[in-house]
């Protein structure tokens, strides 16, 4: 039996292939991005998400295993997201991986993505001490958990509406900054005072989210005033978003004492929210985690690394697509 | 869903028949339920054929996805069948005449196409005036199958509309048309299920 787990990732717009040791070390990866196809829509458009996967996914899983000098034999199992995530595109993975499984006669293991995005942190390198405390922030996702061993996962909140990722995008388009609507953001907020003052949503108690009622108010703010400054709005807007979210971080600190506090995500490479996380952590004696970008973001490693949680604790190889799978579901 | 296993011209195994998995969209258990009952093993397997629509892009994705993936792991060849030469070849062989295919697309459009003797011509994605026109234009000379229904106002005007012919495909057919296939040579790696997008630009 082999010592490698092939990892897929298709739950959004890009199709991500990784092998994977029981270690965390990544023997290859391949990630082809659609960011082209969908720039067009300003979004992600399903349809042509999953004819994409289709295209690409099979060239990709030849291109890693090549690289790796990998062939089925080394292949302890195979890992794919399952969920959350589009219907069309997760169906492109699962089908495809079941179908290997099956060719290759090795098992294959449906993953929660964002079991994914939690194990990511300790990819290539041990980085994570329990207890923890997991910030997950990105286009696709916003949740807060607890993590008191490697496998013992509580989620402590989620958003209810946008994510934080979304909600940067959406303000980029209000403010007219275009796509990606993230890094435009920073930059333009870097440059501002936050002197308007948006409101900070759920702030007061618990550990949920809610950033389409702050979204809002940008976009009021940005009718009614015909000479708003676009650098100060987008400085205020971080601000607000940045005190919702170390507002909630640091209330699981203080209540839960974790050792480390890791902050995964697209958004987990904005400067201000890193900046914002060193000083909570160094305030309160809490070691701060955030991976390197790469492992951040949405990519088959951390499926692959997730996929070794599955195998060692006997977890079943669900293969059915669930575009809303919770982060306490398998 | 349907699949099934075939040596040669003899069809070791029809999920229509054979199996009753209540409607599951797990290929995988399907192909399952065909080794297990034929007594076959994938290493059995030269070339698999799949129907590449147009149809529910889910299931025709789902299907592609697999089929690929087992030709890619085996290296053997992975087919696609039109699901209008598959119906065409089906309603061909009880009326013996050309067949006017059909199949609602987005709405409010179609897809639609001519199949006769062996080939399909005129597939394209339209709305409902250019699918009126082009049954009208074939009514005398061919056969209809699909899911569509006409305007009984027009339909009074200029005369009574054909009947439409059940639009589903036997395990049978499907195996004759992709032997044909098989016969006159067709291989491929990969296959691609017909999308609204694609057939645009074609057009
Ligand atoms: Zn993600």
């Amino acid at each position: 039996m082999g010592d490698l787990v092939l990892g897929i990732e298709t739950s959004c717009d890009d199709t991500s292939v990784a092998l994977v040791d029981t270690q965390g070390n990544v023997a290859a990866i391949e990630t082809v991005s659609q960011y082209e196809i969908h720039s067009e829509f300003g979004g992600v458009y399903p349809e042509l998400a999953s004819r994409a996967h289709l295209e690409a996914i099979l060239p990709v899983i030849e291109k890693v295993m090549t690289k790796a000098g990998v062939t089925p034999v080394d292949l302890r199992a195979i890992g794919v997201t399952r969920g959350p995530g589009l219907m069309g595109s997760l169906l492109v993975g699962l089908s495809t991986a079941q179908a290997l499984g099956m060719a290759w006669n090795i098992p294959t293991y449906g993953v929660n993505h964002l079991r994914g995005h939690i194990r990511s942190v300790d990819l290539e390198e041990k980085r994570l001490a329990y207890p923890a405390l997991v910030l997950l922030v990105s286009g696709g996702h916003t949740l807060l958990a607890y993590l008191k061993n490697q496998y013992s996962y509580e989620l402590l909140g989620i958003t209810r509406d946008d994510s934080v990722g979304e909600c940067y995008d959406k303000v980029a388009r209000t403010l007219g900054l275009g796509m990606p609507g993230g890094p435009a953001i920073d930059r333009m907020a870097a440059a501002g005072t936050a002197n308007i003052k948006f409101p900070r949503p759920m702030i007061k108690s618990g550990y949920e989210f809610s950033f389409s009622g702050l979204k809002s108010s940008v976009a009021r703010y940005v009718e009614t005033h015909a000479e708003f400054d676009v650098k100060d709005v987008a400085a205020a807007f971080v601000d607000a978003c940045l005190d919702v979210l170390s507002t909630k971080v640091l209330r699981g600190i203080n209540e839960l004492k974790p050792a480390t506090l890791a902050v995964v995500g697209g958004v987990a490479a904005s400067p201000q929210v890193r900046a914002c996380m060193q000083n909570i952590t160094k305030q309160s004696g809490v070691t701060l985690c955030l991976p390197p970008q790469k492992w951040a973001t949405d990519n088959a490693a951390m499926i692959a690394m997730a996929t070794w949680d599955y195998i060692e604790q006997g977890i079943t190889a669900d293969l059915e697509p669930k575009p809303n799978l919770k982060l306490g579901d398998a | 869903m349907s699949v099934g296993l075939a040596q040669g011209d003899n069809l070791l195994f029809d999920s229509n028949v054979d199996v009753d998995l209540a409607g599951s969209r797990n290929v995988e258990a399907y192909v399952s339920a065909a080794f297990t009952h034929s007594g076959k093993m994938i290493s059995d397997v030269g070339c698999v054929f799949v129907d590449i629509g147009p149809g529910g892009l889910g299931a025709t994705r789902t299907t592609a996805a697999f089929a690929n993936a087992l030709g890619f792991a085996k290296t053997i060849p992975v087919i696609g069948i039109h699901a209008f030469e598959l119906i065409g070849f089906h309603v061909a062989q009880s009326t013996q005449k050309a067949v006017v295919c059909i199949r609602p697309a987005a709405r409010p459009n179609y897809y639609m196409a001519l199949y006769d003797q062996g080939a399909l011509s005129d597939f394209s994605f339209v709305d409902v005036d250019a699918v009126q026109s082009f049954v009208r234009r074939h009514q005398h000379t061919a056969s209809f199958a699909g899911k569509f229904s006409f305007v009984e106002a027009v339909g009074a005007k200029e005369g009574a509309w054909p009947v439409p012919v059940a639009n589903s495909a036997s395990m049978t057919s499907f195996l004759a048309v992709a032997l044909n296939k098989y016969n006159s040579g067709a291989c491929t790696t990969r296959v691609y299920p017909i999308s609204e997008n694609l057939v645009v630009n074609e057009l």
